[in-house]
Order: C-alpha cells, then sequence, then structure tokens
C-alpha cells in the first residue's frame, strides 16, 4: 500500500521547468525552443491602470439618458489631460465645460457617467532563470526548462528576483545579525539561519540586497514580509527552526553563484516558493541528476531507503532515511494510532514517525 | 451522471474529497441488510505535483482492495462496475467534495446591521467567504470603491438591500459602481452578480449590468425589515459554487463521469443525514464537522434545517485565520500549562504551513485542541448571530449531537473529544454524543436521498462511536452550591447517587458501551433543566466510549482571568474527566 507524502524537492542538480504566467492575455515574445537569458523578456500585456468617474448627469443637472449629446467624444478615444469633454450651453451664454483630469481614454459612458482610464502600462514578464522555451500556451504563459539547483521552501514574500549568493551565517540555526546584512546586502541574496527581528529585512532594503534567504522568521514579522521591495523566502517554518541541513549545505556550496528566488506564498497559490541555481555545463558533469518537474503531474511513493525530515513532534528538523513502512497503523505516546515508517536519524536513533510528519527529500 | 433509480441491494461506494483528505468508504449487503464494510483515507492530490483529485480517490479505493481483498479498479485505475460475477468492482459509486476553494464574495447592500447582515447569513449557507462589503455609508470616491473591487476580483458581487415594494433607489447607485468593476475584470475573473434586494428594481438591475454580464435574481433576502429570506439566494451560490467552483478542481470532470448518484458538496450531504436523524427521532439534533478548510454546524427539527459553514476558519490551511476573531490569550486559556502567545502564533502558522501533520506530544495535541475549540467557538458565535439575529446567545436543547473532523475524531481520548465540545459549543440539557470515526456520514446522507434503507441499516450496524450522554444544566450560581443530585443505576453500578451536584463540577461515570442507564435529575429549586424549577425527571440512556458526562460549570462558562487559578481550575477539569 503506497503512501505519498509531502515532496520538497534540494536538489544539486535538477531539470526544472517552470511556467511562467501573464496575468491576463497579452502577447507571446518567444518561440519553441529559443534560448533565453535570466531578464528575458517572455511576454508582454497590457496593465489595467486607475480610472476616474465623472457623474456627468448630477453636474450637469440633466436625465443620465442625456449626457451623451453633450460629450465631445465617443468611447475608446484617447483624451489628454485639459481636453474639454463636455460642452453645455447655459442660459447666460456661455458654455459649461468639463475637461479631463488625465491622460489616458475615454474607456465607457455608463448611466450618464463618464468613465476615464489612465493610459495603461506595459507588463513585461520575464524568464527569471536561464533556458530553453519547452512550451507555449498563446496570449497565456510559456514553459521554461534549465538545469541547475532547486530548493523548495514554504514560505515567500510574493516579490520575484536573483542575485548572487551570499551566506550571512556559519551554522543552520544562526540568527542573522545586522552589521552582516549591513556589509554584505549590496547586490546579494543574503542567507541566514533566523530572524526575531524587523532590523535586518530593514536594512537590507536600504542597503540594495537582492534578496534574503532563511530558515525560519518570528510569527509577528511575516504581515510586514511584503512591504520590502526584494524577495524574501523562508525554507522551514515559523518561529524557532534551523534551515534544514541540505538547504543550508547546497546554499554554502552555492555561495557566490547567481540565484533566482521566486517568493510566491503557498496561500495564495498552488507552487512552493523556490530557490533556483542555474549550474553550467562543468558543474552539471559532476552531478547525479534529478527530474523536477510540478506539471508532469506525477508524484512519487514513499519507499525504504530515502531520505525525510521530521516535520513536527519531538524529532522536529530532524533529518533521517526510512528503513520500514508500516501498512497498519501503530500507536504512539499519546496514545493516537497513525500509519507510519522508521526512520533512522542521523545520530543513529530510531524512532516510529507518523506518514504525515515526514517530508520527502528528493 | 444519471437520475436513474436506484436498484435494491446494490454495493456502494462513495468518495468524500476534502481540503486535505480523501476518505473512500463502502458499504455492501451482508447477509440481508447493508453493511459498512471498508473505509481508507489518502492525501488529496488537488495541488501540484498531481492537480487532480482522481490520484487521492485511486489511492484511497487500492487501499480498501488492499484491506478486503476485493478489485474494484482495473489496470488502467477505472472503476469496475458492476460488480462481476468473482465479486470485483461496485454496482453504485457516489462523491461528495469540499476541495474547491469557497466563494470569494463581495457584498453590496444599503445598511451593515441589515442587508450586508442578511447576505452574511446567507453566505453561511454555502461554501463562501466575504471579502469585503460595501454600503451607502462608505464615503470613499466612486473610482475607488471600483478599484477595491477590482483588487479584490472577487468570485461573487452579492448585491442586497431595499425592501420588497419600498421606495428606496439608492442600491442602484452602488450596482453601477459594482458594474463598472465587473466590466474592468471583464478577461481577468469576471465575478458573477446576485441580486437579491427589492424586486421592483430588477430590470433596472438589469439593465445596469447590460447584456454582456450575467446576473442572477434571487428572491429578496429582506423582504421587510423584520423578516429574512434567505432559502432562494442560498440555493443559488450553492449552485453557482458546484458549478464555477467545483469545476476549477483538476479531475471533477472524470470523478463526475464514474458518478452514478448525482455529486453533492459535503455540508449538504451531511446536513441531509443531520436531518435524516431528526425526522427518525422526531427530535432537534446538532451536527458539527471540524474540517480542515471548513467548519459546519447544523440543527435540525423535522421541520426545519438550519446550516452554518465557516469557510475561512478550518484545522488546516486557514487555523491562523482565527487570530482575525482571537486573541492568542484566547486560544492557550484553553491549555493547561504555561503557553505563550508567541507559541501560539508560531504553532498556527506552521500547522497553517503543514496543514497534513498530526500531533504526536501531549504538549502539541493540547495546543491543536485549544485551537479546535477557539475555531468551533467563534463559529457558534456566528452561527447564532445571524439564525436568531441577535436574539439567543445559546442553541435551544437538542437530543443528539453528531461530530466529525479529524480534530474531533483524532483526539487521544475520547473524553477529550467531548470536552472540546463542551467547552466551545456549550450546549446545555441532556443529549447523547456520536462521533463519525468511520468518516462515513457524508456518504451515508448523499446515499440516504435516494436509497434510505442502506442508511438505517448501516447505522444500525453501529457504524457510529457512541460516546455516551452530557448532563448540562444551564446554572450560574455561586460556584460549590449545590445544583442538583443525580441518581444513576445501571447493571454494572448500581444506584449511584450523586447528591451533591454542585456549581462548577464536572464528572465522567463510565457506563460501557451497550449497556442501558437510568438516570434520575432532582435539580434545586432554583435550577431548571427543561421541565420548570425544580421539576426533575427520570431518563433511559445507553452507554458508550466515555459514558455519563455531568456539566455543572454552567452557562456561559467562564474562565478566571488570573493565570494561575486558570490553569487551576482547567487542570482540574482535565483530572475529573480523564481528558
Amino acid at each position: 500500500m503506497a503512501y505519498f507524502p509531502q515532496i520538497t524537492y534540494i536538489s544539486k542538480l535538477a531539470t526544472i521547468r517552470r511556467e511562467r504566467i501573464l496575468p491576463r492575455k497579452g502577447e507571446i515574445t518567444v518561440r519553441m525552443g529559443q534560448s533565453v537569458s535570466i531578464v528575458q523578456i517572455l511576454a508582454r500585456s497590457m496593465q489595467e491602470t486607475g480610472f476616474q468617474m465623472f457623474r456627468a448627469s448630477e453636474w450637469l443637472g440633466i436625465p443620465p439618458q442625456d449626457v451623451a449629446q453633450y460629450v465631445l467624444l465617443s468611447e475608446g478615444e484617447m483624451v489628454r489631460r485639459g481636453m474639454p469633454l463636455i460642452t453645455k450651453p447655459t442660459l447666460i451664454g456661455r458654455d459649461r465645460t468639463y475637461v479631463s483630469p488625465i491622460d489616458g481614454t475615454l474607456h465607457q459612458i455608463r448611466h450618464g457617467s463618464l468613465i476615464l482610464q489612465e493610459s495603461p502600462k506595459v507588463f513585461e514578464l520575464r524568464s527569471m532563470i536561464p533556458g530553453y522555451i519547452t512550451k507555449i500556451i498563446p496570449q497565456r504563459s510559456v514553459v521554461v526548462e534549465t538545469k541547475g539547483s532547486i530548493i523548495q521552501a514554504i514560505l515567500g514574500s510574493s516579490a520575484e528576483g536573483y542575485g548572487k549568493i551570499k551566506m550571512g551565517v556559519t551554522a543552520p540555526d544562526e540568527a542573522l545579525k545586522p552589521d552582516v546584512v549591513e556589509q554584505s546586502a549590496i547586490g546579494n541574496i543574503i542567507v541566514g539561519g533566523y530572524a526575531a527581528d524587523i532590523t535586518p529585512f530593514e536594512l537590507a532594503e536600504e542597503k540594495g540586497a537582492r534578496g534574503l534567504i532563511l530558515g525560519a522568521i518570528s510569527a509577528e514579522l511575516l504581515d510586514q514580509l511584503h512591504k520590502f521591495t526584494y524577495p524574501i523566502i523562508i525554507t522551514d517554518g515559523i518561529g524557532n527552526w534551523p534551515m534544514s541541513k541540505p538547504a543550508f549545505e547546497l546554499l554554502q556550496e552555492s555561495e557566490g553563484q547567481e540565484a533566482s528566488l521566486f517568493g510566491q506564498t503557498p496561500w495564495s497559490g498552488n507552487y512552493r516558493p523556490e530557490i533556483i541555481i542555474p549550474q553550467t555545463a562543468a558543474a552539471q558533469k559532476q552531478s547525479k541528476e534529478t527530474m523536477v518537474d510540478p506539471l508532469s503531474g506525477e508524484g512519487a511513493a514513499l519507499t525504504v531507503g530515502e531520505h525525510v525530515r521530521i516535520i513536527r513532534g519531538e524529532h522536529l528538523g530532524a533529518m533521517g532515511e526510512v528503513v520500514n513502512l508500516y501498512t497498519q497503523p501503530r500507536t504512539i505516546g499519546i496514545g493516537l494510532r497513525l500509519p507510519g515508517a522508521d526512520i533512522k536519524l542521523e545520530n543513529g536513533d530510531l524512532v516510529f514517525v507518523p506518514y504525515t510528519n515526514l517530508d520527502l527529500i528528493m | 451522471m444519471t437520475n436513474e433509480q436506484l436498484p435494491e441491494q446494490a454495493s456502494f461506494l462513495v468518495a468524500d474529497c476534502g481540503s486535505m483528505n480523501t476518505r473512500v468508504v463502502l458499504f455492501d449487503v451482508v447477509e440481508g441488510v447493508y453493511r459498512f464494510i471498508a473505509g481508507a483515507n489518502a492525501p488529496t492530490t488537488k495541488e501540484p505535483p498531481w492537480s487532480n483529485i482522481m490520484k487521492g480517490i485511486q489511492h484511497a479505493i487500492t487501499r480498501i482492495s488492499d484491506i478486503t481483498g476485493r478489485p474494484l479498479l482495473d489496470e488502467h485505475g477505472q472503476l469496475i462496475t458492476p460488480v462481476k460475477s468473482n465479486g470485483a468492482g461496485i454496482d453504485q459509486f457516489g462523491a461528495t467534495v469540499s476541495a474547491a476553494p469557497a466563494l470569494k464574495c463581495l457584498l453590496i447592500g444599503l445598511v451593515e446591521s441589515i442587508s450586508v447582515d442578511s447576505s452574511r447569513a446567507t453566505m453561511l449557507n454555502t461554501l463562501a467567504d466575504e471579502v469585503d462589503f460595501i454600503t451607502l455609508l462608505n464615503d470613499d470616491p466612486d473610482e475607488e470603491l471600483i478599484q477595491r473591487i477590482v483588487d479584490l476580483s472577487p468570485d461573487i458581487i452579492f448585491i442586497a438591500g431595499g425592501t420588497e415594494h419600498g421606495a428606496d433607489y439608492r442600491v442602484l447607485k452602488m450596482a453601477e459602481i459594482a458594474s463598472l468593476a465587473t466590466h474592468m475584470l471583464a478577461g481577468i475573473n469576471q465575478p458573477q452578480i446576485i441580486y437579491a434586494g427589492n424586486s421592483q428594481l430588477q430590470p433596472d438591475i438589469k439593465d445596469i449590468f447590460g447584456a454582456e454580464v450575467a446576473v442572477t435574481f434571487a428572491d429578496n433576502i429582506r423582504p421587510t425589515l423584520n423578516r429574512e429570506e434567505l432559502a432562494d439566494a442560498s440555493r443559488h451560490l450553492t449552485e453557482i459554487y458546484n458549478k464555477r467552483q467545483l469545476g476549477r478542481v483538476g479531475g471533477i470532470k472524470d470523478l463526475n463521469g464514474w458518478c452514478r448518484i448525482p455529486m453533492q458538496d459535503t455540508p449538504t450531504a451531511f446536513s441531509k443525514i443531520v436531518q435524516y436523524f431528526a425526522a427518525q427521532e422526531n427530535s432537534h439534533v446538532m451536527g458539527v464537522d471540524l474540517g480542515s478548510e471548513s467548519v459546519t454546524i447544523i440543527q435540525a427539527s423535522p421541520e426545519k434545517l438550519r446550516l452554518g459553514i465557516r469557510s475561512d476558519l478550518g484545522v488546516g490551511r486557514p487555523i491562523k485565520n482565527i487570530l482575525n476573531h482571537a486573541t492568542p490569550y484566547e486560544i492557550r486559556k484553553w491549555i493547561p500549562a504555561k503557553v505563550t502567545d508567541t507559541d501560539v502564533r508560531d504553532f498556527l502558522y506552521n500547522k497553517s504551513l503543514r496543514p497534513q501533520t498530526v500531533p504526536t506530544t501531549e504538549e502539541s495535541m493540547q495546543m491543536e485542541q485549544a485551537c479546535a475549540r477557539a475555531i468551533l467557538n467563534e463559529t457558534r458565535q456566528s452561527v447564532l448571530k445571524h439564525w436568531y439575529q441577535n436574539k439567543k446567545t445559546s442553541f435551544p436543547p437538542f437530543s443528539r449531537l453528531l461530530a466529525r473532523g479529524s480534530a474531533l475524531t483524532n483526539a487521544s481520548r475520547p473524553v477529550q473529544t467531548i470536552l472540546m465540545l463542551l467547552d466551545a459549543l456549550q450546549p446545555q440539557g441532556l443529549f447523547s454524543v456520536s462521533l463519525d470515526t468511520h468518516g462515513v456520514l457524508p456518504a451515508l446522507g448523499l446515499i440516504s436521498q435516494r436509497q434510505p434503507l442502506l442508511a438505517v441499516q448501516a447505522l444500525e450496524g453501529g457504524v457510529l462511536t457512541d460516546l455516551g450522554w452530557v448532563l448540562a444544566p444551564a446554572t450560574n450560581l455561586p460556584p460549590g452550591e449545590k445544583i442538583m443530585s443525580v441518581k444513576i443505576t445501571t447493571a454494572s453500578i448500581r444506584d449511584l447517587d450523586l447528591d451533591n451536584v454542585t456549581q462548577g463540577s464536572i464528572e465522567v461515570i463510565p457506563i460501557p458501551p451497550g449497556q442501558e442507564a437510568t438516570i434520575d435529575i432532582q435539580p434545586v429549586s432554583s435550577v431548571d433543566i427543561g421541565f420548570g424549577s425544580g421539576k426533575g425527571k427520570k431518563f433511559r440512556i445507553q452507554g458508550g466510549a466515555v459514558g455519563l458526562v455531568i456539566d455543572g460549570r454552567g452557562r456561559p462558562l467562564n474562565l478566571p482571568t488570573d493565570e494561575e487559578k486558570r490553569h487551576e481550575i482547567i487542570s482540574q477539569w482535565f483530572w475529573d474527566t480523564g481528558a
């Protein structure tokens, strides 16, 4: 009886496919098979901007259906700031005129109101990873494939970005100190174990950091992450968690290399936050490759010999190897009967852990 | 999906696809009667890397095959149907689903305390969340209101306001704003419009939104200032949920193709079985489902069904949302150990990020159960407010409480489940508590609408876990004062006399499952247990995994604010009940 656990990819070398999606329909600017750089624009769409509403019938003192006869433009026409939009003669001989407060278009005339839309801005969807185009959905999305290292995380600040990895700590449970951020922020993605207050985040913003990667943060800081312009990625949890050993070691090995951060939050979408470190051809030759493809539709069953991390309970954060899988539930210390596996921890201890509390590291 | 008449004595396989877990249960005829044969769980596979709920259903069905030795899927993972001569396969398949995200609803009304409140009451009847509301009192500029709607990108704009045949046209101005925002959202996520206000304005509303936006017209939810009529608007909302939200779940078309019984959302199916119990027992029955991504409270009598769903709460991903309604103190106050506000916040966010995890230590279990209490309590307060328009602070007495959801069924000891329910729901009277340990109630609710015999026979077969009975008078005397005496007679404990049940006490009298007992309750002259002050009565009750719980703590249940005293009293309750 197979069990399909939560999977976290922490892999030195993997083939990674990422779907890049436009927020609304637009134009794809790359072709199938094309090689793309990290900053390559893959697609564009027009981004809705602000608009203004003017209740013309109230201003003119006439019924809504009579407004159109005094409007000087048609729906969809361009307008410029100061351009007359409505003119109505008055009894005393002077015309009453309303001029456009913005540059843009006359979007609609509805129910006696004029809706003016500011000139739309162009949204450009960048690749954020170097690679090849392997799939295009017209007007919507592009799939980029690359080879490199990947670390899947638990929480992000919604932003994306790229920069060089710079270790700010020497141990996975070490707090990121403000003076380290101050010294190493410019142009870098700084890696720390833990942050208990807002100071390192503010300094990173001030000094021009390209990103922050932390093992854990205090719950009190969660609501503030979105205000920073650079991406923030939390790899493991909230509170007192060390960064997982494989993630920390991979980041240490990758110090100085360029990395892409995708800080999507798990609460707002289906994709997890990720750190992708594209690998050179030489590095690719030295590593064993795995396939990481969230678009493939296949999960992995837990099997003996696999590496797992305990994500709740007495051995929180510990890494281990699956040595036995149970199909029948077993009674744990507090009396619950749950299906699970025997895990051999790195210190040699053997513990029974419910399947639901295991994270399969691939 | 077909509506054909189901044949007598068919085997049934029913899947319940929740947000985190998928449960599949098998019923078949054994020696001439329907019985629950087996059930199995698998993680729901609606998210990457699977993005298809069918995988989780197939995993759970495979487990049932492993348990029973009965092949149910062919080599391509398709259902074997009907049953073959070698016993493989199944005759009927059905599904209940709550895996789809709740509808994001923006409420527009004239006044918050009238039309918006009635809209909120409508939201409680289905898997819908209020993302914001706009009323006439809102003095933001129109363009800011439009921008707000565009930014929120709701699934539904629910417009209400104006009594029937009234002359209040101000809602039209707000409909204009909604119409403009709706047009701005065309091509992204254009919301659907439900209008449930003054029906005389329907032609104007139709005109405002134009031909390109579909408007659903429902009966006015507030036809007069003193009357609410939510049924029609609720029905429309549920229909939109089934079409719009379920349609977004990967694999739902394939699942629909398997279903011989029309698919239903889980809360509706659960409500049907609660209503069935109420009709069978000719009494009031409560149902509680503490789910991963929603909480449901149901109140049923033979004549009336009330449904209260909070899809912004749950013990899975939305668990952190309880902080929008309760302080960390209001959660940790239920824990008989020293815990900080930071511990509570850390727990809530970590559980929200890894909702599938289960507690393995006493401390972690207590934290999880404290959160369950806070979530149930918040749901209780909101349903009471909307069901009774702020006129009641407690549920009317009922005879049976049906409870389900993993936080309730996976307690270390059954008495923990009863204590959670008592602390959070604060029910009163004398009632039995049954637990849906095997996760069969939505399936039975679904089947009972087509094959009631199966529900009757499966329930008679003992598919629920009876926890026992609770006696909880709504007293508010000084602590330590006598409230009643209770005499219990069973085959095993003869004439147990509790002649001094005092205010503030709680105790458990074990009555094993399968045993009957007679309880003779005699309240003191100032206490009413439902038959008039000082009037007592004899009852026959059945045993269960817990027995009889005599809850003399009173209603409302108040905890001391002093930290030390609170620890002491909570520890005492845990100790006295064995929780």
